[in-house]
């Protein structure tokens, strides 16, 4: 995984007209996903895109026409990305789903991909509404919001990022479409992940949970958003984490690359103490703002591909052209069955 | 009893959880090693540990016998299930239980042998066995067949030998347990051993379908497997993994050439492979009824992305949990048309273990060639039981992995002027070229998608756009016969036709044996494969009566046969046996029987 082709132009990034509402969030993902791959200089054709079913999983045909990829199934990306990806390791891949696609038909296939690790960004465009059949719930809505029709949700949220730590994902981080700056930088580390990096994307839908009283529109996420560490700098050559003053850490992301991290809200909290992450969900929760940036980072993860032993190439090319499997081999086998 | 018989049918009633399974494994590879064609069917219960279970082995020296509950030697090694096992032993036949049964409670028959053996005593002779006590009992009765079968207990000891490969210690106690056996048959001067003519050792071996699969699979270098526990399939991936582990995984530092993955249930199994299918690798799941009912959507995404991806699927007893133990061809429509919306997939039914074999090979060549799903439809008669083939020879065709569009072919569209398209029909053949992922080109990158898509791999709306692609796709599934495994025809100049296919497929030669001694001739035809090739429509139409045989209560076949060459039904019957249990000959020699009169009657 290294750039083979430098100076790849702007051009190469590009993907089909979108069609979502004007003014729609996930039009501004689409942006950060096509500015971070061509400011890191990926290459279109290392680069595979998955989807599920809803808005965001739309957008992969928004960005990257070059790459390939596919928009799946409703809660089905989770599965076709882990197969894809055992299938050919040696690419980078991006994930964007929805908060109904990952949070609600999806949970069992988001949760499994996490304890499995592969090498992947997961993005969920998170706007607390299933936008394409027109305003419903989904399970992150807050309890207590109104939709568009002031119907009341009922019932507890399932916040994405907490689930995330808790069944063991190494990188997890928020986002919201409103801060571009701090959305690349995440992106780009995440990227630089050395397992499945989740992002939970705050992305307002402006047709149908973007009203006074959501708690997911842009006016209230950008009153409510606390950043904790912000990806300051990046550097080489130094050795893996530690604290070398108030509020900044460095972290050791690869053998050749050191991030900084700047601790924005409070210097109590380490960036890779799951404890403090905890911590930081739990008091954004009862203070009901939006906690942003990086909650968690382990930048020793072991990704899938590791974990089970597998050649880190394309699987297909490997013993199709084996001479092994000859009439010896078949006697072989059957013997014991004589 | 004859002192020398063609066949001979042995039952043994026990307790699962006992060890008895591997006993009479044993038993029946001393059997095939001897010269006989073996039939063992294990009718075992869905549970661990303590419920009746009862292992058959059926026997000839000639042909291919199928299952039969009459039988002509009961071991019984559970005392609750005696008395309706007696109900099956042939009068002359040979009852033998432990010494501790009380027969005189039980109606048995006067002509019935019946033989006490004292089987707790001879394992206590055995040596320390305090943890094996129960399993050693087994090689008891071993012992005492070994002798009364008249077979050369040299074949019993490779066989034992053979199933306790790894450890000496197991295998010098059950060999022991067996001469314990066979001595006190001698001792107590049984005197009524029969003789089967054995025929010399042909070239043959003792397998199940599942295992047999596993090793199409690896011969048809699958890398991908994803999968979820179920009976009757699970043994199907296990074994592909162990094969793979021990064949390609020598050196501890030495990487995986193959990914195998226990998803989280049948739905992530079947995307898992259509996504790794997606990027290039031979990719396949194993499941039955439920995991199969669970598959439907993403079949229907595989369809219509044009994914390649091979589902086994190991059928067993419906509707819902059903009866997971046993055996049944009921999930045909599900899987031919799986998924909502207008989907037909390909289907392949192996007739014995042979064919789990070959058929799994032929699958990953097949679901490649057309770019879709393929659903090789086994089921638990095929799959968990061991049938006596021959062995195994290497497949003669070569892997064929279908139209791709790679570098060349992009750069040879580019210089002609021409554009690619993913889902375009350039060859008539509804089969349009593949660019796998990362295909280095400005042509190759396209989003794959399960929404309506143009033959340009756009998301589309248009009437005219959606038709093309949808329409190309059922032209491939629906010409596929000429790649798919032909029918197998056997004829003998009668007006009257027999169709059946799958696991059924093991009562013919017994079937066509008892109709000849009632003078009656049919002519044979097995399917092998969905959608039907013409050579099925013709011999329904070339015979004055057919018989389709299903092992399901629906007609399954019968009713897709009818789908596709409309005939009457009159003249088309369906004969359906769906219990649980395997097909014997004779339910279909009482329905030809019947039909040739009706006929008779007809005509006077």
């Amino acid at each position: 995984m290294h750039n083979q082709q430098l100076n790849i132009d702007k051009k190469s990034y590009e993907g089909g007209l979108s069609t979502l509402c004007v003014g729609c969030g996930h039009d501004l993902i689409t942006g950060v996903i096509k500015n971070t791959l061509h400011r890191m200089q990926i290459s279109p054709y290392d680069i595979i895109k998955m989807s599920g079913i809803g808005c965001s999983s739309k957008t992969p045909g928004y960005f990257l026409n070059l790459s390939q990829g596919i928009n799946s199934m409703h809660g089905r990306m989770a599965p076709i990305a882990t197969g894809a990806y055992l299938a050919r390791n040696d690419k980078y891949y991006i994930g964007i789903s929805g908060d109904g696609d990952t949070a609600s038909i999806g949970l069992g296939g988001f949760c499994h991909m996490i304890r499995r690790n592969p090498r992947m960004v997961y993005l969920v465009a998170n706007n607390g509404v299933y936008g394409l059949t027109k305003g419903q719930f989904s399970p992150t809505s807050e309890i207590g919001s109104f939709t568009k029709t002031q119907t009341s949700n009922e019932f507890q949220s399932v916040d994405l990022c907490n689930l995330a730590l808790n069944l063991g994902c190494d990188f997890v981080a928020r986002a919201f479409v409103g801060d571009a700056r701090q959305f690349t930088h995440i992106l780009e580390l995440a990227f630089k992940h050395n397992g499945l990096a989740f992002i939970d994307v705050v992305s307002p839908c402006v047709s149908f949970n973007n009203h006074d009283e959501s708690q997911m529109s842009f006016k209230y996420v950008k009153e409510h958003k606390k950043t904790f560490y912000e990806v300051v700098d990046t550097d080489s050559n130094v050795s893996f984490f530690e604290r070398i003053d108030e509020g900044i850490y460095k972290v050791k992301i690869s053998d050749n690359e050191t991030i900084f991290l700047k601790s924005v809200h409070d210097d109590k909290f380490s960036p890779k103490d799951k404890k403090s992450a905890f911590k930081i969900l739990e008091i954004a929760k009862s203070m009901k703002y939006i906690p942003t940036g990086l909650i968690y980072l382990n930048a020793q993860s072991k990704n899938l591909v590791q974990t089970i032993r597998l050649k880190k190439r394309n699987l297909a090319d490997i013993d199709l052209t084996s001479n092994l499997f000859n009439q010896n081999l078949l006697s072989h086998i059957t013997n014991k069955y004589k | 009893m004859n002192n020398l018989m063609t066949e001979i049918n042995i039952c043994v009633a026990t307790i699962n959880g006992t060890g008895s399974q591997k006993a009479n494994i044993i038993l029946s590879k001393a059997m095939m090693r001897s010269g006989l064609l073996v039939t063992p069917k294990n009718l075992f219960p869905s549970n661990i540990q303590g419920a009746p279970t009862w292992f058959y082995i059926r026997s000839s020296s000639y042909i291919q016998l199928g299952f039969k509950k009459n039988v002509d030697i009961l071991i019984n090694l559970n005392i609750s299930t005696l008395s309706k096992d007696i109900e099956l032993l042939n009068d002359n036949g040979i009852l033998i239980v432990g010494d501790n049964v009380d027969l005189s409670k039980f109606d048995i028959n006067k002509n019935i042998k019946k033989i006490k053996v004292p089987f707790n005593h001879l394992v206590e002779t055995c040596g320390d066995t305090t943890k094996n006590r129960k399993f050693l009992k087994n090689m008891i009765y071993l012992g005492f067949l070994c002798y009364y079968l008249q077979i050369n207990k040299e074949l019993f000891y490779e066989s034992i030998k053979n199933e306790f490969n790894d450890s000496e210690i197991l295998y010098q106690l059950n060999k022991n347990a067996f001469e314990i056996g066979l001595q006190w048959s001698i001792e107590n001067n049984l005197n009524k051993a029969i003789n089967l003519n054995k025929k010399s050792k042909l070239d043959r071996i003792l397998i199940d379908g599942n295992s047999a699969s596993a090793i199409g699979c690896l011969f048809a270098r699958a890398q991908f497997v994803s999968w979820y526990p179920i009976t009757p399939s699970s043994s199907l991936v296990e074994e592909f993994i162990r094969l793979k582990e021990t064949l390609t995984v020598n050196d501890e530092n030495q990487d995986r050439t193959f990914a195998a993955i226990q998803a989280e249930d049948e739905i992530a199994s079947v995307c898992m492979a259509i996504g790794a299918g997606w990027n290039g690798a031979r990719a396949f799941t194993a499941t039955s009824g439920p995991g199969l009912s669970l598959m439907q959507e993403a079949a229907g995404f595989s369809y219509y992305a044009e994914i390649p991806v091979v589902i086994f699927n190991v059928q067993r007893v419906g509707p819902s949990t059903g009866l997971p133990t046993r055996s049944a061809q009921s999930d045909i429509f599900a899987a031919a048309f799986a998924s909502h919306g207008d989907t037909m997939f390909p289907l392949l039914f192996p007739g014995d273990p042979y064919e789990s074999f070959e058929f799994a090979y032929q699958a990953f060549n097949i679901a490649e060639q057309l770019q879709t799903l393929i659903f090789v439809m086994s089921d638990l008669d095929i799959g968990m039981n061991m049938w006596t083939i021959d062995d195994l020879k290497i497949p003669m065709s070569s892997l064929n992995r279908g139209k791709i569009a790679d570098v060349n072919y992009l750069e040879n569209l580019t210089a002609h002027g021409e554009v690619y398209h993913r889902y375009s029909d350039p060859d008539f053949d509804g089969v349009s070229y593949r660019a796998l992922p990362a295909t280095a080109h400005h042509l190759a990158g396209y989003l794959t998608r399960g929404s309506g898509h143009s033959s340009q791999a756009f998301y589309t709306e248009d009437p005219k756009e959606y038709s093309v692609v949808i329409e190309k796709i059922k032209k491939k599934i629906s010409q596929s016969a000429e790649i798919l495994p032909s029918p197998i025809i056997d004829n003998n100049q009668s007006h009257i036709g027999f169709i059946c296919y799958g696991s059924a497929s093991m009562i013919l030669e017994e079937l066509k044996l008892i109709l000849n001694q009632h003078k009656i001739k049919i002519n044979y035809l097995r399917i092998r494969s969905w959608p039907f090739s013409d050579v099925v429509g013709d011999f329904i139409n070339t015979h004055d009566r057919v018989i389709v045989l299903d092992l399901n209560l629906n007609s399954q076949i019968y009713q897709m046969l009818k789908m596709q060459f409309d005939f009457d039904s009159y003249k088309v019957r369906s004969l359906c046996h769906y219990n649980g249990e395997p097909i014997n000959a004779e339910t279909c020699v009482k329905f030809i029987l019947a039909l040739v009169n009706e006929k008779e009657n007809r005509h006077a």
